[in-house]
């Protein structure tokens, strides 16, 4: 009897514990194909990256304090459910301004190297801030985001355990960082089938993945194997004559007209509308974009070129695009308002 | 020189995308070409695979497992240090990326996207003998895997640095691509400059991009325009980066820095990838791929890419 009994007492006691400490923000997971370093090593050296740092960035990402009508948050516009971006294709800030590009999804971030469309910040504690103070988006200087901080006592607490002090405009975007940096997918079933498990890799997704990562659909040239984005900037016919010139507006550079910063495309399928501006609504519309060759100006990269797409090809592109959802990413409570 | 087999080049056909192949342009030598006339493969600096290991089955043919390390170990530890500036040019005149730049033919090109690897530097003494040197970065440490990747848009990238014993020499000897032990290495996991956010990364079993260019043309006649997009690559295991070389006395000073300019010539670029390579002519009679990136590759030993500046 006593033998019966050990064994399911210490079950109980094993599930009573799991369910006493919540799991871990940060965890070992990381995408197949990506550059080296783990999720901790590519934090930089002045914002390590640890559990109470993120943590902590995470009460403050849906916190709406850190605007200046006190309704808008980081996830106001970056809703977890669509892979942390916008459904709408511009995103609508304090007093019901629109933005002017679509909010990109946050995902494997910390293996960029690049933020926003324009790549105008070089490092995810750089493009912290930006949001906040953005007359569009959250219209908040920073000094006076720290203040309403340092006023709420959990947070005062909370950024000496994190940062060993009273909060400050920079620990402020270093734990909003932080906490951006912990959003890691990496169980799509793409990754699975990176990992040699093909149970949720359909055939379509199969041909899509040989169509995708062909010399004919070559969407490679700028979504290689594993990581899908090479973080390069790129016109990818999207611009329009009039529109919105991108990295050109940063660099002054003929050549950067209309170019835009590769996305990842994990999570894909739940973060439309797509492009910088949201113009196409959906993945079958991203497909018909690249089989026409763009939409037609002069400042088009040569590499976008007409396709010659089948229905049943178009199919199977979407089909291995879908696949690289990672359902547990988007409904993760780590990563859920606190 | 064993020719190519079918299945090998209706492979490589497949990875032929590039736009911009066009004929009677000034910027062929030829219609014989200038290198492989016969079509065959020429050797790279590094890699010793036989093109007979290529399976007429159709198979992507077994590559043993390849070694890419990180962190070489050093040749010349202490030694001086040679500098290479690196200066683009077309048409005698300094390109600058991003903006147009004339065309000797007429109209204009918008390099858009210019990068390539470079290693295996080897110094040539007056005996045509090679002595490898170190690759470092301009803080003198090793370049990571001995590579070091050019970008237009990362001007410090715009020179390499050598280590090397003091002397004088004839010239340098390099490979403009990475060696098939990297090449056949996957990118996962590798830093800068293998990483997949080089832009080089290609499917994997195709190994990498050696020379990545794509390009904005205006007003340049079909007849007189050069590809507007090089992919120059290889194959693991069967086709390897091409060896080039930088002919010219320079010397290297003991205990002091020295430098030596270096001129990358984009007309020169252009015209390799825009030769034609003869058919094979060693019974297959297959056509190589038309594809601006198999061209270069093939004839870059021979066009003359970089030279010191005067």
């Amino acid at each position: 009897m006593r033998t019966a009994v050990a064994p399911l007492l210490l079950a109980l006691a094993a599930a009573c514990g799991e369910q006493a400490t919540p799991r871990a923000l940060l965890d070992d997971a990381t995408p197949q194909g990506f550059p080296a370093g783990s999720l901790t090593q590519r934090a930089p050296a002045e914002n390590a990256l640890t559990e109470a740092r993120a943590q902590l960035g995470r009460r403050l990402f849906f916190d709406a304090r850190l605007s200046r009508t006190n309704d808008v948050s980081c996830a106001t516009c970056h809703q977890q459910a669509h892979a942390f971006s916008d459904p709408a294709p511009v995103s609508t800030g304090v007093d019901g301004q629109l933005g002017q590009r679509n909010a990109p999804a946050l995902v494997n971030l910390a293996w960029d190297a690049a933020f926003f469309w324009d790549g105008r910040a070089r490092s995810l504690e750089e493009q912290a801030g930006m949001p906040i103070e953005n007359p569009l988006e959250m219209d908040l200087p920073l000094a006076d985001a720290v203040a309403r901080v340092a006023a709420d006592a959990a947070y005062a607490r909370a950024f000496a355990g994190a940062y060993g002090g009273a909060p400050t405009q920079e620990t402020l975007r270093f734990a909003l960082a932080s906490f951006v940096r912990a959003l890691v997918s990496a169980d799509s079933a793409y990754d699975r089938h990176l990992r040699g498990d093909d149970a949720d890799f359909g055939e379509d997704a199969r041909r899509g993945a040989e169509l995708f990562f062909s010399e004919r659909a070559a969407c490679f040239h700028c979504h290689p194997p594993g990581s899908l984005t090479n973080g390069g900037y790129f016109n990818n016919g999207t611009y329009v004559e009039g529109g919105d010139r991108g990295r050109q507006a940063l660099t002054g550079r003929t050549g950067d007209l209309g170019k835009f910063k590769v996305p990842g495309l994990r999570n894909v399928a739940a973060s439309a509308p797509y492009m910088h501006d949201g113009s196409l609504p959906d993945l079958a519309a991203v497909v018909d974009l690249y089989d026409k060759g763009g939409r037609g100006h002069p400042s088009t990269d040569p590499q976008i070129q007409p396709l010659g797409l089948t229905a049943a090809e178009k199919a199977d592109l979407v089909a291995f695009l879908r696949a690289l959802t990672d359902d547990r990413f988007l409904t993760d409570r780590r990563f859920s308002a606190p | 020189m064993t020719p190519i087999p079918r299945v090998l080049v209706l492979l490589l056909a497949t990875m032929a995308g590039c736009q911009g192949s066009h004929a009677a342009n000034p910027w062929m030598t030829g219609g014989g070409g200038q290198g492989g006339a016969d079509g065959a493969v020429s050797d790279g600096a590094a890699g010793a695979a036989s093109i007979d290991a290529a399976s007429d089955a159709g198979d992507i043919p077994e590559v043993a497992p390849a070694s890419c390390v990180e962190a070489p170990a050093a040749l010349h530890a202490g030694a001086s240090a040679l500098s290479l500036p690196i200066e683009t040019v077309l048409g005698g005149k300094p390109v600058v990326f991003g903006e147009p730049n004339d065309l000797p033919g007429g109209g204009t090109v918008i390099p858009l996207n210019f990068r390539f690897y470079v290693s295996h530097v080897a110094l040539i003494d007056p005996n045509s003998a090679r002595i490898p040197v170190d690759l470092v970065d301009a803080h003198d440490a090793l370049e990571p895997y001995g590579v070091h990747l050019f970008v237009d848009t990362d001007e410090a990238s715009h020179a390499l640095r050598i280590h090397a014993p003091p002397g004088s020499y004839a010239g340098i000897e390099l490979v403009l691509g990475i060696d098939d032990g990297c090449n056949s290495s996957p990118p996962a996991g590798k830093h800068e400059p293998l990483g997949p956010d080089s832009q080089m990364v290609w499917p994997m079993g195709f190994g990498y991009l050696f020379l990545r260019f794509e390009g904005q043309l205006a007003g340049a006649a079909d007849a007189g325009a050069p590809p507007n997009v090089i992919h120059m690559g290889g194959f693991p295991g069967l086709l390897f980066a091409p060896t080039v070389t930088i002919t010219g006395p320079f010397t290297i000073a003991a205990r002091v820095d020295s430098m030596r300019k270096v001129r990358l010539d984009l007309g020169a670029v252009f015209q390799g990838a825009a030769t034609p390579l003869a058919p094979s002519t060693a019974g297959t009679s297959v056509t190589p791929p038309d594809d601006p990136g198999y061209r270069l590759r093939e004839h870059a030993p021979q066009v003359p890419l970089f030279t010191f500046a005067p």
